[in-house]
C-alpha cells in the first residue's frame, strides 16, 4: 500500500477511535492534535571569487559578489498525533504521532511514567523517532531511527537530603552513512546529591559518566565524565542560580588527539527591585583545554555577561539591557580569532493563559576582532526572534516560531542572513 | 713554483669542495624542515576539510580550496628544491587551514556546543514535564508542544550536520521552556493549591496563638515564635515560585503546632479554657433569657454544642481539633455578648 494512503487510512483509524470514545473522556485521559505545518530554515551570503585571492589583497575587487542561498529545510507537512493520559494527572503519559510532507514522512513517540511519591520515586521514560524519504532518492543521513530510554530514581535521605540516580540510553541508525554520518549508541549513568538548607536553598552535586561507540569508527568511540557543583536559593531577596562543571572527554585516537576539558561558569541573579523591577544580571564563562596541544587543537576560553532590567506589568513584561561576549583562542596566528561583540537587547513577553502569548526578543550590536584579520572581517548585526501561539477559535490554535539573523561585515561579500520560520496551524481533541 | 701552484690548488678545491659539503648539509636542514611542515600542514588540511563538510559554509570551503591551492604550489616548489619558497606557502597553508576550523567555531557550528545546547535543553523539558497536566492552560500547553517539536526537529538537524540551524532550534526551544517554568512558578502548577493551604494555615496560626496565650508553657511560646517566623519564610518562597520548598516549610509549622497544642494541653490549659467558657455560657444564656434575645440564646446554645464537642475530642486526644471548637464557643459567646450590650 503506498505510504500515502496508509497515513490517511491510519489517520482515519485515530480520527474513529477517539470520536467514538469522546463521550467517555471528558476528563482528558485521550487526546488528539492535528494540523498542518511549515518548516522552512535558509542561509543567505554573499560570494565573491576575488575575496580569497591568492594575493590577499587589501581591499578585493566586490563587483564579482554573487548572492547565494542555502535552503536547510522548506516543507509542509500534516501531523496528526495522539495522547493518552489516564487520570489526567501527568504521570503516566504516552503520544505517538505521525508527520508527513510531500517526500518523508515521520513517526515519533514519548512515554513518561512516574511511581511513588515525593520522597521515594522512580520516572521512566522512552522515545522514538523514526524518519524516511518515500519519495526521491534519500541522501546519507536522511533516513534515520532513534530510539531513547531514561530511568531515573529520587530518594529523600532525610528532611534536608535528596539524592538521584539517572541511567539513559540512545540508539541512532541510518539507512545509509557517509564520511560525517554514522550509527552511534550512547549510554550513561549520573548519581546526584541535593541539600536543602533551613531554608529550603539548595547545594547540588552530580558526577556522571557516559560512553559512545560507532561500529563504523572506533577513533569516534569516547568516554566523558562529568562532575557538577551548583546552588539555587535565596539570599536575602535575590534569587541566584550558579553552577561550576568539569566535562573530561577522551577519543579512541593516538596520543590523546581531540581529547579535552571543558569547565563552565554560569551564574544568574534575579534582584527585585520595588514591586514591579527585577535586575537580571547573568554570566557564562567556558575554557576549553585539549590535553595535546598540537596544532590541530585550539584552546580557547569564551565569556559571555550581561544585565537586563525586565518590569512586570501583568500580561506584559518587557525587558532591555546589554550584553557583551568575548573570545580568545590559543592561536599561532597573532590572536587573529579573538573578538570582541557587544550588543543591546530589547525583549517583549506577552501571556494571556486563555488566548495567546508571545515571546519577542531583539539583539542590535557590532562584532569587532582585535587584530586586522585576513580572513574575517569586523561586522554589525541583528537578530530577531519571534515565538508564540494565537487561540483562533476553540481548540484552533496557530504556533509561530520566526527567527531572523543578518550580518553587516566591512567586506560586503562577508555578508550573510539566516532565516528560520516554523509554523502550525493544529486543532487538539 | 709548481709546488707552490700545487698547493694552491690543492687549497682551493679543499675550500670548493667544504663549502659544497656545508650547502648540502644547509639545504638537507631546509628540506627536512619543510618535509616536516609540510605534513603538518596537511593533516590540519585534512581536519579543515572533516569541518567543512560538517559546516558546508561557502566562505569555508573557498579558503579550504585556496589552502588546498597554496599546499599543491608549496610541493611543485618542493619538488624543484626551492625549499624556502615552499616553506613560506606551507605555513600559509596551514593559516588558512586554520582559518576554516576557527571559521566553525565562531560560526557556532561547533559540535560539542551543539551537543551541549541540545542537552542543556533536554534538561529543561524534563524539568517541566511532570507539570504538564491536563488541567494547565492550554495555552501553555501549546508552548509545551510547541517547545518540543522543536527540540525533536533540532535533534534532527544535528543528526544530518546541519549545526547552525540545530543550535538556532535548540536555544529556541529552550527560551520557550525557560517562559514557560517563569509562568509556572507564577501561577500554576502546586502554588495556586500551596497558597489556599497557606491561607488557612494562617487561621490555624490566629486559632493556635490564642489557645497558647492563656497557656504557661514557655516552650510553646518559643515554639509558636519559631512558627511565625517559618510562615514568614513560607510566604516569601511561595511569593518566589518555590513551591517545593514551601510546602516543606508549612509541614513543618503543621507539626510545630501540634507539638505547641501538646504542651498547653499537659498543661490544662485547654481544660481550663474550656471550664471558663462554660461558665460566661451559662451566664450570657441566663441574660438573653431574661432579656428575650433569641438571637443571643441561639450563639449560646451552638457555643455548648461545641464546648461538648471540644470536652470529647481532648478526651479522645485530639488537641487541634479540641482548640478549634473551643475557638468557635468563643467566637458565638464573643458575638451574643455585643448583641447583648447594645
Amino acid at each position: 500500500m503506498p505510504v500515502k494512503h496508509f497515513f490517511c487510512f491510519f489517520s482515519l483509524t485515530i480520527i474513529i477511535l477517539v470520536a467514538g470514545a469522546s463521550p467517555a473522556n471528558a476528563s482528558g485521559d485521550l487526546g488528539i492534535r492535528t494540523g498542518l505545518g511549515y518548516d522552512f530554515v535558509s542561509q543567505e551570503y554573499f560570494y565573491s571569487s576575488s575575496r580569497y585571492d591568492t594575493a590577499l589583497i587589501p581591499n578585493p575587487d566586490e563587483t564579482d559578489n554573487i548572492l547565494l542561498r542555502k535552503d536547510y529545510l522548506d516543507d509542509v507537512k500534516g501531523l496528526i498525533y495522539l495522547k493518552y493520559n489516564p487520570n489526567g494527572e501527568g504521570r503516566y503519559v504516552v503520544e505517538t504521532g505521525w508527520e508527513q510532507s510531500p517526500e518523508t514522512f515521520r513517526a515519533r513517540g514519548y512515554g513518561h511514567a512516574a511511581l511513588g511519591s515525593t520522597d521515594n520515586r522512580w520516572d521512566a521514560d522512552f522515545n522514538f523517532d523514526i524518519r524516511n524519504q518515500y519519495r526521491g532518492t534519500a541522501d546519507p543521513g536522511e533516513d534515520l531511527m532513534v530510539f531513547g530510554g531514561k530511568l531515573k530514581y529520587r530518594k529523600s535521605l532525610s528532611q534536608t537530603l535528596l539524592t538521584h540516580l539517572k541511567a539513559y540510553g540512545e540508539k541512532v541508525a541510518f539507512d545509509s552513512v557517509g564520511e560525517l554520518v554514522y550509527n552511534y549508541s550512547r549510554f550513561g549513568a549520573e548519581i546526584g546529591l541535593d541539600f536543602l538548607s533551613a531554608g529550603y536553598n539548595s547545594l547540588y552535586l552530580m558526577a556522571g559518566v557516559e560512553k559512545r561507540k560507532v561500529p563504523d569508527s572506533a577513533i569516534l568511540d569516547y568516554m566523558a565524565y562529568k562532575a557538577q557543583i551548583g546552588y539555587a536559593g535565596v539570599v536575602g531577596e535575590v534569587q541566584i542560580l550558579g553552577d561550576l562543571s568539569l566535562e573530561s572527554k577522551g577519543y579512541n585516537e593516538p596520543d590523546n588527539l581531540d581529547n579535552y576539558i571543558l569547565t563552565t561558569l554560569t551564574a544568574d541573579l534575579r534582584i527585585p527591585v520595588g514591586s514591579d523591577l527585577c535586575i537580571r544580571p547573568d554570566i557564562d564563562l567556558e575554557y576549553f583545554n585539549f590535553e595535546n596541544d598540537n596544532y590541530l587543537n585550539i584552546d580557547y576560553i569564551l565569556g559571555r555577561m550581561g544585565i537586563l532590567l525586565d518590569r512586570d506589568l501583568g500580561r506584559f513584561i518587557p525587558a532591555l539591557g546589554p550584553k557583551i561576549e568575548i573570545l580568545s583562542m590559543a592561536s599561532d596566528f597573532e590572536n587573529d580569532e579573538d573578538y570582541l561583540e557587544y550588543y543591546f537587547q530589547i525583549g517583549l513577553d506577552f501571556y494571556n493563559s486563555r488566548r495567546a502569548f508571545f515571546m519577542l526578543e531583539n539583539q542590535l550590536g557590532q562584532h569587532r576582532y582585535g587584530n586586522d584579520p585576513i580572513y574575517y572581517s569586523d561586522f554589525n548585526f541583528n537578530r530577531s526572534s519571534l515565538i508564540g501561539s494565537v487561540k483562533l477559535w476553540q481548540n484552533l490554535n496557530l504556533d509561530f516560531l520566526l527567527s531572523a539573523e543578518w550580518e553587516w561585515h566591512e567586506i560586503d561579500s562577508d555578508d550573510s542572513r539566516l532565516y528560520l520560520i516554523s509554523t502550525g496551524l493544529i486543532y487538539t481533541f | 713554483m709548481k709546488r707552490k701552484f700545487s698547493t694552491m690548488s690543492f687549497l682551493f678545491i679543499a675550500l670548493l669542495l667544504a663549502g659544497n659539503v656545508l650547502a648540502q648539509s644547509n639545504g638537507q636542514i631546509v628540506r627536512n624542515k619543510f618535509m616536516n611542515e609540510y605534513e603538518k600542514t596537511q593533516e590540519v588540511i585534512n581536519r579543515a576539510r572533516v569541518v567543512q563538510q560538517q559546516t558546508q559554509t561557502e566562505k569555508g570551503k573557498a579558503l579550504l580550496d585556496l589552502a588546498i591551492l597554496v599546499q599543491n604550489s608549496a610541493h611543485e616548489f618542493g619538488q624543484r628544491a626551492m625549499y624556502v619558497r615552499a616553506l613560506e606557502y606551507t605555513l600559509k597553508a596551514r593559516e588558512q587551514a586554520r582559518a576554516v576550523l576557527a571559521i566553525s567555531l565562531q560560526a557556532e557550528e561547533n559540535e560539542n556546543l551543539v551537543l551541549r545546547q541540545l542537552e542543556k535543553t533536554d534538561n529543561l523539558i524534563d524539568q517541566i514535564q511532570n507539570r504538564i497536566t491536563p488541567d494547565v492552560p492550554r495555552m501553555y500547553l501549546r508552548l509545551f508542544d510547541s517547545a518540543r517539536d522543536n527540540q525533536n526537529r533540532a535533534w534532527e538537524f544535528y543528526r544530518n550536520n546541519e549545526l547552525r540551524p540545530a543550535l538556532k532550534m535548540s536555544r529556541q526551544a529552550e527560551k520557550s521552556i525557560r517562559g514557560l517554568l517563569e509562568k509556572f512558578k507564577a501561577e500554576q502548577g502546586p502554588l495556586h493549591r500551596l497558597r489556599n493551604q497557606w491561607r488557612q494555615l494562617e487561621q490555624k496560626m490566629e486559632q493556635a496563638q490564642n489557645m497558647i496565650a492563656d497557656c504557661d508553657s514557655d516552650e510553646a511560646g518559643k515554639l509558636m515564635e519559631k512558627a511565625r517566623d517559618r510562615m514568614r519564610e513560607c510566604e516569601r518562597m511561595l511569593n518566589d515560585g518555590q513551591a517545593d520548598q514551601a510546602e516543606g516549610n508549612m509541614n513543618t509549622v503543621q507539626q510545630m503546632f501540634r507539638q505547641a497544642y501538646n504542651l498547653c494541653a499537659g498543661q490544662g490549659s485547654l481544660e481550663k479554657k474550656m471550664n471558663q467558657l462554660k461558665g460566661e455560657v451559662d451566664r450570657y444564656l441566663e441574660n438573653a433569657v431574661q432579656n428575650g434575645n433569641a438571637e443571643a440564646g441561639e450563639l449560646m446554645n451552638k457555643a455548648r454544642q461545641h464546648l461538648r464537642e471540644a470536652e470529647r475530642l481532648c478526651n479522645e486526644g485530639n488537641v487541634e481539633a479540641c482548640a478549634a471548637n473551643i475557638k468557635a464557643a468563643q467566637m458565638n459567646v464573643n458575638k451574643a455578648k455585643e448583641l447583648l450590650e447594645s
